[in-house]
């Protein structure tokens, strides 16, 4: 059963298409995250399933019902935002339940739930305090105490921790995580950090021009990116992306990057390329290594960048740059030609027009 | 350093000197001549309260101090009402936004004279709003409030409030425009209608606003003399004096300067009296 599902969805602001013919489909208790650049589409997308956005064409079903035209109070959903949006002048207490009290909830079924949610978030000291008095961080957490307490079948999350510093957000991804594991909710949550959608989701969007260019769970879109911008865009550091013509010899497929020719029979094509394909050969640093299996290619050292856990080495191979995820032990005291082994397998190839996977 | 310092206070000393002398000087000097027995001129023979116990024997000044009340507590909460209602209507993104904030603006860039006079005319049985409904066909429609001894005062608070509405506006819209748009979109996910979204969090957030508002509005009601010259001049009789025309009329037609200094003081202790308890409560509470 899907828990929120999209389809043909178009948003345009006059000559400006924001959403083409989105399709999304989210699963019951999925932790579905809609990743990509600013101005992606991203939020729009998110505003209209939550029926903040009116919408082109298309139509939106929350738990099987169609919501196209709802207001967002009668979708079964509720809210982050990232700028918290908690109402100022109401401590925490109120912030939570107001809501509630203007549907007319019985007050022990409001008192039970601000109770139970603020017991969920470690709120129960903050309860009578201003947002202002509140930490960044403890903000947010009112926030989804304001979200939870509406025991939603859909939860939405919009950037919720773009507005706090690196260790409030690395704290605050973990407690959305253990909340999602404990209560197994939908979520439709938008960020333009990789990371951030990595850690916390179970499929992954990512969103380019109003587009969804692949949608799949991380790791598929870590190893087996569809396209140029998704293997670009996923993953730190970044792919390595060099420009190759394809070379068919019968069965074999090779490679031509200048005067070097990289050998692609570990490659799994979905079709075998015609001779003479224009192609982006891309190999994350990881998949080049300085010994062991793997296609050999030469190369010169160039320098290293250390990042603590791993070095980044860069080695010049024919007329383009090559990084390397290194152990910092041995990339000290590198230098000269050096043969890197590349491993085929896990490389990713585009072709060049269509910047499709090949 | 010490130059610069030196300057600044050059520059600032005229204004100082000013405040000091004619302000605060003024003020002391009008208290002590209230305990004088002067009339026509100066004369600093003290007389203890005899100047306030004749005050509030005479019935005009009961007139002019219980008006100065009721114009006080409608306009200011008239034009609170108003220009926020205005503001709200604005804020809802009508049409012509432009052209309405200017229109409701605009009776604030007139004088209280000119607003006075032009309220004469509308409001005025014989040539006014009464006039022009009779010409229509109803010839027992009757709107003479401001030819009425109990009701004429009311007419002056319709001119105050005609003028302040469109400032009242102005600041409350500037407030409105100020609101995070996301509270706004949580409240619709959240299905609080609009009037408790309002009510409930918005106005809330606009207290400090509210107060310079009331500030704005009392300094208007406390000086507010060319209004009532302008419009009813008081009348009909002195039904709609206020202390500021009192004042004016005692110190200068009438010649009677102890007297006009008596009514001043009430008039200044009755202000202090009034703004001080919502004052204490409003800055504590900013304070916290």
């Amino acid at each position: 059963m899907s828990a929120v599902q999209v389809r043909g969805l178009r948003k345009s602001y006059g000559p400006l298409d924001v959403l083409r013919n989105i399709d999304l489909e989210v699963r019951e208790g999925e932790f579905t995250v809609l990743l990509g650049p600013s101005g992606c589409g991203k939020s729009t997308l998110l505003s209209a399933i939550a029926g903040l956005d009116p919408v082109n064409a298309g139509r939106i079903e929350i738990g099987g019902v169609d919501v196209t035209d709802l207001d967002p109070s009668a979708r079964g959903i509720a809210m982050v935002f990232q700028s918290y949006a908690l109402y100022p002048t109401m401590t925490v207490r109120n912030n939570m339940t107001f809501g509630l009290r203007v549907k007319r909830l019985p007050k022990a079924e409001i008192d039970k739930r601000l109770t139970w949610a603020a017991d969920m978030l470690q709120l129960t000291a903050l309860l009578d305090r201003k947002p202002a008095q509140l930490s960044g961080g403890q903000r947010q957490r009112v926030a989804i105490g304001r979200a939870l307490v509406q025991q939603s079948r859909v939860f939405l999350f919009d950037e919720p921790l773009s507005n706090l510093d690196a260790k409030l957000r690395a704290e605050m991804r973990v407690e959305i995580k253990r909340l999602h594991r404990e209560l197994a909710p939908t979520v439709v949550y938008v960020t333009h950090d990789q990371i951030e959608a990595m850690t916390l989701a179970t499929r992954i969007a990512v969103m380019r021009g109003g587009q969804i260019e692949q949608y799949a769970t991380p790791d598929e879109l870590y190893e087996r990116p569809q396209t140029l911008f998704v293997a670009g865009f996923v993953g730190s550091p970044a792919m390595n992306f060099l420009p190759v013509v394809l070379r068919r010899n019968g069965g074999a497929v090779a490679a031509e990057l200048g005067p070097v020719t990289i050998p692609l029979d570990a490659y799994a094509f979905a079709t075998p390329p015609a001779d003479g394909t224009q192609a982006i050969f891309g190999i994350r640093p990881e998949h080049a290594a300085l010994s062991g299996a793997g296609v050999q290619v030469a190369t010169e050292t160039l320098f290293m960048e250390p990042m603590g856990a791993d070095t980044l080495g860069w080695f010049q191979l024919g007329t383009e740059k090559l990084s390397a995820r290194l152990a910092p032990q041995t990339a000290r005291g590198i230098s000269g030609p050096q043969r890197l082994a590349l491993d085929i397998a896990n490389a990713s190839i585009f072709a060049r027009d269509t910047e499709q996977r090949l | 350093m010490r130059i610069s310092g030196l300057a600044a206070r050059l520059v600032l000393s005229p204004t100082v000197l000013v405040t000091v002398v004619c302000f605060y000087g003024c003020a002391v000097w009008t208290a002590y001549i209230s305990f004088t027995k002067s009339s026509f001129i100066p004369n600093y023979t003290f007389n203890g309260l005899a100047q306030y116990e004749r005050l509030f024997a005479t019935p005009r000044w009961g007139v002019a101090y219980t008006n100065m009340f009721i114009f006080g507590v409608l306009l200011v909460v008239g034009a609170l009402a108003v220009g926020l209602l205005l503001a709200i209507m604005i804020d809802r993104n009508v049409r012509g936004e432009g052209f309405f904030r200017t229109v409701m603006l605009y009776p604030l860039s007139m004088s209280f004279i000119v607003t006075g006079l032009a309220w004469q005319w509308v409001l005025s049985p014989s040539i006014g709003v009464q006039h022009f409904v009779r010409d229509l066909g109803f010839p027992n429609f009757t709107f003479d409030w401001i030819a009425q001894q109990d009701r004429a005062i009311y007419t002056l608070v319709f001119a105050g409030v005609w003028h302040q509405a469109g400032l009242i506006m102005a600041i409350m819209l500037a407030g409105l425009r100020g609101v995070d748009r996301d509270i706004w979109r949580a409240t619709k996910v959240e299905g609080i209608p609009t009037w408790r979204v309002y009510l409930g969090i918005v106005l809330p957030m606009l207290r400090p606003l509210v107060v310079t508002c009331v500030v704005l509005l009392s300094v208007a009601v406390v000086k507010s003399y060319d209004l009532v010259v302008a419009m009813t001049g008081g009348g009909p009789g002195f039904a709609s004096d206020l202390p500021g025309k009192f004042v004016v009329d005692f110190s200068f037609e009438r010649a009677n300067i102890g007297q006009a200094s008596a009514a001043a003081v009430v008039m200044l202790g009755s202000v202090f009296a009034a703004l001080a308890p919502y004052f204490y409560v409003e800055l504590r509470k900013r304070g916290q």
